[in-house]
């Protein structure tokens, strides 16, 4: 009798389990909201801008490359304000260098002729009917300042100059300054079949495990500018190493001109920073971190508006270069 | 420091009759931990501690009856002559109750913690443990799951959350050795096989001074021995794995057990977690037992575990998990009064991800090995307060090699001592019973100096009201200087990597303050409550603010966990119920970011009643419920330029990356979590000492379709465990 009591309280309490559970559905998608995506990064090294305008997107499952076509706004009213004036974007399109995800071609907002100024504040407004506005701003940094400290004598002669010379440069920020890249580079002249062709080469200013060889090199990336100056050196060895790549690899046959040894120091303001470094794995060759933040300074949107100044440093190099071949 | 407590507390003894010896299984020879020692008619008694060893102090002389009794044993009553000096060994050997049936066997969940001090231990043995319907093979951990206070992401997981703390701040040793990752499977198993556990204690709150380094809870499992009659086989099958297992007396007072356990049918996984697993698992365990005159013991075990994970895809990653654990345990009396245990362990940990050619991972691997020696002591005085002191001396080698997001490789590598002393102290007086003690990271002193939360107090106080109602206070502070890392945004983890605090980082640390009531409202039917306040002063937390390589990857938060716990246990011969609810809350709060983590779970209900219709048959019928865990729902996509290439880049040109905009952090729920778990098993002999047990097992019973994870990738949900019948069979001799 008992036994059967407790058999009843057990299946009554199954029964129950049953009752009390029904099952939930779930769904991991929120209330999606449509927003406004805007890119835009100015610089003082061009005198046309642009302003890239998307929408954000819920694909109709759960797989964002469901969406076939790239989510551009077109005739959304771009501008950019600065005080006194006032520049309109026009749409615009340009081919996609890169179609293996969307076909259609490049849809963005230009705004010509527009050489943003340094230390100037511009704020970005976007509007459409559907989304309404979002605006952003941005100040650009003043100009800074770019000086070869020593080593000067192996910019124009480095084959008679110690490798192990260092090419030092001093350079100096504007408050508005987060992020700095000094980058070192040469121009020279290829001969071709159709004529002389300008071409760049950059200078890497650090080699791991010791000597030249350029598979280890290190180049320049945006660094955070915790003070407002700098000093950053190059080795002449590495300076040597990339010239006889250009000359034994790259063009070994052509004749080649070496015309200038270009310094560019780019000033990065905050927005352009935080999101450049964010993107690109903190760039902290010692994060753990495994997780992408978003990073966005649009108001009502996502995206960035960022700004950099671009100043230069130019070295004409002697006719008799040393690496010239004629 | 150790030599000065023990010179002090021994000056403390006067000369008196103690009565001492050690308790064991009359069949077996093994030693009964926790027996009930008592002084018939007197108030005098003591409990067996952990080897079974108990002591009477300063008994007058005469003649007394002692009787022992213990959980599973038949009560073993003897008359003794107490001399007027000296020392009384008095050694009992209780039958098991399958032998005496006329013997009210204490049910599963007795009523042991009613007589401990602290407000959150609960003490599991073998037979607790094989109560709870087995998913595919029987499983430690999946059985304690049924305490209140102790919750699961998912019932195809032996990972536990206590209290609102994270899977990192629960220690796990067995038989003195920390044990890293005690799981199988991705989890879905613990490595610690019923049949080799004798007892576990699980402290899920306000732990005592004896046990450091995490800030949650202790799980401490003491291992079987071996038996010390005669030669004992057992060979087990189930829809997963097979085991053997081998006992035997191998000299005078030694014994020797091996316990093997291999997987077989790897598809049952496939069923588990509805997808296809190709994993593999084995572990073994073995121990040599030797026992001395005197009530002493020395045990040496070992553990071995690995994991493997390997898919035939090409573009799948490859996962690899090895345990190897060494322990030598001594333990015995060094003078009359003063009971020493000592434990010198190896312990090593591997984790290896092998991407193959995966697009998304990258190889990575974590290695942990751990030499240590830990020591405790217990002095008994006079008037039956027992002073406790102990140290625990390691080197964790910590290694944790990735590929970051950047595409550097990574390697932390930190092989700081740990180094901790204990003091604590243990009394009775009247209705009030007495539990303190001082806990300290001497190591952590030494490396990082004095602060105040390397001097970690630990108060418990008890005062019997009236009958068996106690009222029950705790009080505790901890600190980790070790932690896992993962990706906090993942669903799902099977990757854990240790590393130490960082250097620029405070350690965790927490403060416990627990407060219970407990007693029985009839004989047959007792009750507990607690409710739990749990600082977190100190949490390692992502930095949200990090932009780049001058920020740290971690910063120190806060939080808080709080709740109440109730559980009720009826037992009466023929049927033993146990229900628990747990209301509990936890936040997290990162530098004013406030959230909860993903273990937190808000309402927990489980129900255990188990029927013993006929002799050797149970019928166990469990249900649990639990409100959903928090989750991060995607509210959207964008494509995200990343600015790629060679500043200045001409972002025009370029395409985006898909990202998923998340909405705020683990704001929504999961749907609840229920389940309707029966299961029938008998044990048979066949002939003589042939014989074994068989069962049924029905797990979730309606087919809940409870969720596991969901891939943000693809949206997919996964579930749980379907409506899945299992057998076992064992055959022993």
């Amino acid at each position: 009798m008992k036994r059967q009591k407790y058999c009843g309280l057990l299946l009554t309490v199954a029964l129950a389990g049953m009752a009390l559970s029904c099952d939930q559905s779930f769904d991991p998608k929120g209330v999606y909201e449509d927003r406004l995506v805007v890119y835009s990064i100015l610089s003082t090294d061009r005198n046309q801008q642009f302003v890239r305008v998307f929408s954000t997107y819920d694909p109709p499952g759960y797989d964002p490359r469901e969406v076939g076509n790239d989510r551009q706004i077109r005739g959304a009213l771009v501008s950019m304000q600065e005080t006194g004036s006032l520049v309109q974007f026009r749409d615009t399109a340009l081919a996609r260098p890169d179609t293996s995800r969307y076909k259609d071609s490049l849809r963005l907002y230009v705004g010509a002729p527009f050489l943003p100024q340094s230390g100037k504040t511009y704020r970005l407004s976007v509007s459409t009917p559907t989304y309404g506005m979002v605006t952003a701003t941005v100040t650009m940094p003043s100009s800074g300042t770019l000086s070869v400290t020593a080593g000067y004598s192996a910019v124009t002669v480095p084959n008679s100059t110690d490798p192990n010379r260092l090419i030092s440069l001093h350079a100096t920020f504007s408050s508005a300054t987060r992020g700095y890249l000094i980058r070192m580079q040469v121009d020279y002249e290829v001969q071709t079949d159709t004529g002389w062709k300008l071409e760049r080469v950059e200078i890497p200013y650090l080699f791991q495990g010791g000597g030249f060889d350029l598979t280890k090199a290190v180049y320049p990336t945006l660094t955070r500018a915790l003070t407002h100056a700098t000093r950053v050196d190059f080795v002449n060895g590495g300076y040597r190493a990339v010239l006889n790549h250009v000359i034994l690899d790259r063009h070994p046959t052509r004749l080649i001109t070496f015309k200038h040894i270009a310094f560019y120091l780019l000033q990065a303001e905050a927005n352009m920073y935080d999101y450049y470094s964010i993107t690109s794995g903190f760039q902290d060759p010692y994060s753990i971190r495994l997780d992408q933040p978003l990073h966005a300074n649009i108001q009502g949107g996502y995206g960035v508006f960022g700004g950099y100044t671009l100043d230069s440093l130019i070295f004409p190099l002697p006719v008799n270069f040393e690496y010239n071949r004629r | 420091m150790l030599l000065t407590c023990i010179w002090f507390v021994q000056s403390l003894h006067g000369q008196s009759a103690d009565v001492r010896g050690v308790v064991s299984d009359s069949l077996t020879g093994e030693r009964i931990p926790f027996a009930n020692v008592l002084i018939v008619g007197t108030t005098r008694g003591a409990a067996a501690n952990v080897v079974g060893f108990y002591l009477i102090p300063n008994v007058a002389p005469g003649s007394y009856e002692i009787s022992v009794s213990a959980v599973g044993f038949g009560k073993r009553v003897r008359r003794v002559i107490v001399p007027s000096s000296g020392s009384l060994e008095v050694n009992f050997r209780l039958p098991p109750a399958a032998i005496e049936t006329e013997e009210v066997v204490v049910s599963a969940f007795g009523r042991r913690e009613l007589t401990e001090i602290n407000t959150s231990v609960h003490i599991f043995d073998q037979k607790d443990m094989k109560l709870n319907p087995v998913t595919a093979q029987p499983d430690v951990f999946h059985s304690l799951k049924i305490i209140p206070g102790i919750v699961s992401t998912s019932d195809v997981s032996s990972k536990f959350y206590v209290r609102g703390g994270a899977g990192d701040q629960n220690l796990v040793v067995m038989d003195g050795m920390k044990i890293y990752n005690p799981f199988h499977a991705l989890g879905i198993f613990s490595v610690f096989d019923p049949d080799i556990v004798r007892s576990v204690e699980i402290y899920t709150g306000a732990f005592p001074a004896g046990f450091g380094g995490r800030l949650s809870s202790v799980v401490n499992m003491m291992t079987r021995d071996g038996r010390a009659d005669r030669p004992f086989a057992r060979a087990h099958v189930n829809f997963l794995s097979s085991k053997i297992q081998f006992e035997s007396p191998v000299y005078s007072g030694a014994s020797v057990l091996v316990n093997v356990r291999k997987s077989l049918f790897t598809k049952t996984f496939g069923r588990i977690v509805s997808e296809d697993v190709p994993l593999t698992f084995y572990d073994g365990f073995f121990k040599l037992t030797g026992q001395t005159e005197g009530g002493g013991k020395y045990d040496a075990s070992v553990l071995l575990t690995g994991d493997a994970l390997t898919s035939s895809k090409p573009d799948e990653p490859n996962y690899y998990w090895e345990n190897q654990s060494f322990g030598f345990t001594i333990s015995g009396l060094l003078s009359d009064r003063l009971f020493v245990s000592s434990t010198t362990s190896f312990s090593v940990f591997k984790v290896e991800r092998d991407p193959k050619n995966s697009p998304f991972l990258t190889p990575s691997s974590s290695t942990v090995k751990e030499p240590g020696v830990r020591a405790t002591a217990v002095y008994y005085t006079d008037r039956q307060d027992v002073y406790q002191f102990g140290f625990e001396f390691s080197f964790p080698n910590l290694e944790y090699k990735l590929v970051n997001n950047l595409g550097e490789p990574v390697r932390l590598y930190d092989i700081s001592p740990e180094a901790s002393l204990w003091i604590g102290y243990q009394a009775k007086y009247d209705n009030v019973q007495v539990s303190g003690g001082l806990h300290s990271e001497m190591g952590q002193i030494f490396l990082r100096g004095v602060k105040d939360y390397y001097l970690q107090p630990r108060i418990h106080l008890s005062y019997l009201f009236f009958g068996n109602w106690r009222g029950k206070i705790s009080y505790g502070r901890f600190s980790q200087n070790v932690i896992t890392v993962s990706n906090e945004d993942d669903v799902i983890s099977i990757f854990d990597a240790w590393i130490r605090v960082p250097e620029y980082l405070e350690p965790e640390r927490a403060d416990h303050y627990v407060i219970g009531l407990e007693g029985n409202i009839t004989e047959q039917l007792s009750m507990n409550v607690q409710t739990y306040y749990k600082a977190f002063n100190s949490l390692v937390t992502y930095n949200r603010d990090k932009v780049d390589t001058f920020d740290p990857d971690y910063v120190n938060g806060k939080g808080e966990a709080y709740g109440v716990e109730f559980s009720v246990r009826y037992g009466i011969p023929v049927f033993d119920f146990y229900g628990s609810y747990a209301l509990g809350r936890t936040q997290i709060d990162n530098r004013g970011f406030v959230f909860a983590p993903r273990y937190d779970r808000r309402h927990h209900v489980n129900m255990l009643g188990v029927l013993h219709p006929l002799e050797g048959f149970d019928v166990t019928a469990r249900w649990e419920f639990g409100s959903g865990f928090p989750f991060t729902q995607t509210i959207g996509y964008f494509d995200r330029l990343r600015l790629s290439g060679t500043l200045p880049s001409p972002f025009e040109y370029e395409t985006g990356e898909p990202y998923a905009i998340l909405g705020p952090k683990n704001s929504a729920r999961l749907p609840s979590y229920h389940r309707l778990d029966l299961s029938v098993a008998y044990r048979f002999t066949i002939t003589g000492s042939f014989g074994g047990s068989a069962g049924i097992h029905l797990l979730n019973l309606y087919n809940s379709k409870n969720i596991f994870y969901f891939d943000r990738k693809t949206g997919r949900r996964v579930n749980m465990l379907p409506f899945f019948p299992t057998a076992t069979v064992s055959l022993e001799y």
